[in-house]
């Protein structure tokens, strides 16, 4: 078997606060492999998007207490410094953000920005970097390349700002590309053009997609497999077709029963009782049992482990797989 | 149960009269040039001529894109905002030149429900005070009285009464939006509007907020128009839905034949985006990508408003022998006409039923 691409090994990232420590991620393991989609779903709170922001290096030290491995090309990334951080962040590894306009420099003209990426990281001229920034624009859809190069921001449309980001992140040909709800912010017609570039950008650059996203829809159409986060820890994390048509993991089935669907008529939904818990006052044990409809010992007083299946469908949950298995295909399948 | 109440509801809504009319109502914002002596230099055609009826007990819902009017919609409905043309009847009542004093009372039938609770609640009031403001501004219950009302409310929407004291910050996103549900209820008003109620909460959290306001619209006889961007939501909560785009409604039927034979190609294209949360229904599943973005509503397209983007009339010309754009599409204005079903759309080449395997495919 060959090593994964990106692995992270029991990451805790804990920010202490006046009110006490949060803890926003907490005691997280996976891996990315190469080319794969990768799903991450979970509420507002649920450490997605701090899990991968430290990734990138982009969780201060002087902020957080970071702990755990981030293994990338056989290096820690967490005990790299800033300098050769740097060469990993935007070349190997890049990001894209919700909101485009926020994340685009307004006094600068589009190409410029991703000319100085380029420039950043390449040793080339200043003119062959604004060539090849051109390119990228012509290759993420943008009509009209070389002129649209020499616009600001602000004369992009929402989904033409999301496509300059794409085009930023893919210039330097990192292996993976961390999206962090790129279309939340934007209308669903024009997500769905975004989410197809990703999709055929992945093949064409051959890059692994981190897709970031709180939209189930989302996942089941792009992703390949799919990690269930909350509270800062992953509950469930498997294959498609594992979360949706075999889920082990209660939060992961209250979130499927809470949706209202398109392609259904549904009578009633049925919501996850209360609301996510503080980060700060964790509940003792399962961070979800007093959410759970099905608590029974042992929830609040152990964490349940993260426990693989014998095809490598991970939970943590304590009901035991008959169970898991009995309440999805009798109670939630059904309605879901 | 829910269900049973809309299903007598549904038929023959026609017999009774509506309580919210619009009719040919437009809203356009004039943007003006110069700081002393403004003059206007056009407008954004925000609402462009709009008929929509809402029955008593129904529910309307307004999905569209970013900018197709639906709040301002919403905004025309309650007289937050004055038509630029047309009028707006509410309860049989001509309201459209209605000034403050005039709609005082009619007010208290109508309210509305935002999307923010984060900003929709004044952060330096207790719950009590907000819930109960609604109460003291119409005198509808005698101050003493007032506590007692509004912990009934709390108590209705899923609050805790004692919490009468507390501060929005001491709540969470789905409890401030239970908060904003009490103070529109508590003058209990016939109208609720609700515009992106849900947006800005967890998934987990808006079907709590969703139920709820099913459960009140049963028990207190409500009307909602229910405003969203989310399709799956609108269709849940919707007895009919009205799609809009640029200004206009292009189409508005019941849920269930909007989602089976949408007539409207861009009511097809806005469906066929949505992602369906199952791995097995996206596959045989084809997909509308809509080109480009939405055009301006400051100089909407000639004829049909969605005639540049519209896969359709490509594919109706090419059937022509035409290269291009139907040119049907680009000079005339195409109405709401009548489908099977209840159903209503503006296209001069509505979409067939479902017999043909893909309505859009070209």
């Amino acid at each position: 078997m060959t090593a994964p691409l990106l692995e992270v090994k029991d990451l805790s990232v804990h920010f202490p606060t006046e009110d006490g420590v949060v803890r926003s991620v907490d005691g997280v393991s996976f891996t990315v492999e190469r080319g794969e989609t990768l799903g991450v779903v979970g509420e507002s709170g649920s450490g997605k998007s701090v899990t991968f922001l430290t990734v990138m290096g982009l969780i201060s030290r002087k902020d957080a207490r970071i702990s755990g491995e981030i293994l990338f090309e056989d290096r820690n990334l967490l005990a790299l410094g800033d300098d050769e951080m740097r060469g990993v962040r935007g070349e190997k590894i890049s990001m894209i953000f919700q909101d485009p306009l926020t994340a685009l420099n307004p006094l600068h003209r589009v190409g410029k920005q991703i000319t100085e990426a380029i420039h950043a990281h390449h040793e080339i001229s200043k003119k062959d970097a604004w060539t090849e920034a051109v390119d990228l624009l012509g290759r993420v859809g943008i009509p009209r390349p070389d002129a649209r190069a020499r616009e600001y921001p602000h004369q992009f449309s929402g989904g033409m700002r999301q496509r300059a980001m794409i085009a930023m992140a893919l210039a330097l040909n990192p292996s993976i590309l961390i999206a962090d709800e790129p279309t939340t912010a934007l209308d669903v017609t024009v997500q769905a053009q975004i989410l197809e570039l990703i999709d055929r950008l992945k093949d064409e650059f051959n890059t692994a997609v981190v897709l970031i996203t709180h939209d189930l829809g989302v996942v089941a159409e792009y992703a390949d497999n799919v990690q269930v986060m909350y509270a800062g820890r992953i509950m469930e994390s498997g294959s498609l077709t594992d979360i949706f048509n075999d889920s082990f993991h209660p939060y992961t089935w209250g979130l499927l029963q809470s949706i209202s669907r398109l392609d259904q008529k549904q009578e009633r939904l049925l919501p996850i009782k209360g609301s996510p818990p503080s980060l700060i006052n964790l509940p003792p044990g399962c961070p979800f049992h007093p959410r759970c409809p099905y608590i029974f010992d042992p929830c609040n007083k152990e964490v349940p482990p993260l426990l693989e299946d014998a095809l490598g469908h991970l939970s943590a949950c304590h009901l035991s797989l008959a169970d898991k298995q009995r309440i999805f295909s009798t109670q939630v399948a059904v309605k879901a | 149960m829910t269900i049973e109440v809309r299903e007598q509801s549904e038929p023959a809504p026609s017999v009774k009269t509506p309580l919210v009319r619009l009719v040919g109502a437009k809203k356009h914002f004039p943007i003006t040039q110069g700081i002393i002596f403004k003059k206007q230099i056009g407008a954004v055609h925000a609402v462009d001529g709009i008929d929509l009826e809402v029955y008593p007990g129904e529910t309307v819902g307004v999905v569209g894109e970013t900018g197709c009017g639906k709040s301002t919609t919403a905004r025309l409905i309650t007289k937050l905002l004055d038509v630029t043309e047309g009028e707006v009847f509410f309860d049989g009542g001509d309201i459209t030149r209605f000034k403050r004093k005039a709609m005082r009372p009619i007010r208290r039938d109508m309210q509305m429900i935002f999307q923010d609770p984060y900003a929709s609640l004044n952060p330096r009031k207790t719950i009590g005070y907000i819930v109960g403001e609604p109460l003291v501004i119409h005198r509808s219950v005698p101050r003493s009285g007032i506590k007692k009302e509004v912990q009934e409310l709390m108590e209705h929407v899923g609050l805790n009464p004692e919490h009468y004291n507390r501060y929005p910050h001491e709540f969470s996103g789905g409890q401030r939006q239970r908060v904003g549900v009490a103070r529109a209820l508590a003058l209990r008003p016939k109208l609720i509007v609700a515009d992106e109620p849900v947006s800005a909460l967890d998934v987990s959290v808006q079907a709590q907020v969703l139920n709820l306001l099913e459960d009140l619209q049963e028990e207190f006889n409500l009307t909602y128009v229910f405003i969203a961007h989310d399709l799956s939501v609108v269709k849940h909560m919707s007895d009919r839905v009205a799609v809009m785009y640029l200004g206009r409604i292009v189409e508005i039927a019941p849920g269930g034949p909007l989602y089976s034979t949408p007539r409207h190609p861009y009511s097809a294209a806005l469906l066929s985006a949505v992602p369906i949360p199952d791995p097995g229904a996206n596959t045989g599943r084809k997909r509308v990508i809509l080109e480009g973005d939405v055009p301006s509503p400051i100089n909407p397209p000639s004829g049909c408003r969605f005639h540049p983007r519209c896969p359709r009339t490509l594919q109706v010309a090419k059937g022509e022998g035409l290269t291009g754009v139907h040119p049907r599409c680009k000079t005339e204005d195409p109405v709401l006409t009548p489908f099977p079903g209840g159903q209503f759309a503006a296209c001069h080449f509505p979409l067939d039923a479902p017999a043909t395997p893909s309505p859009s495919s070209p």
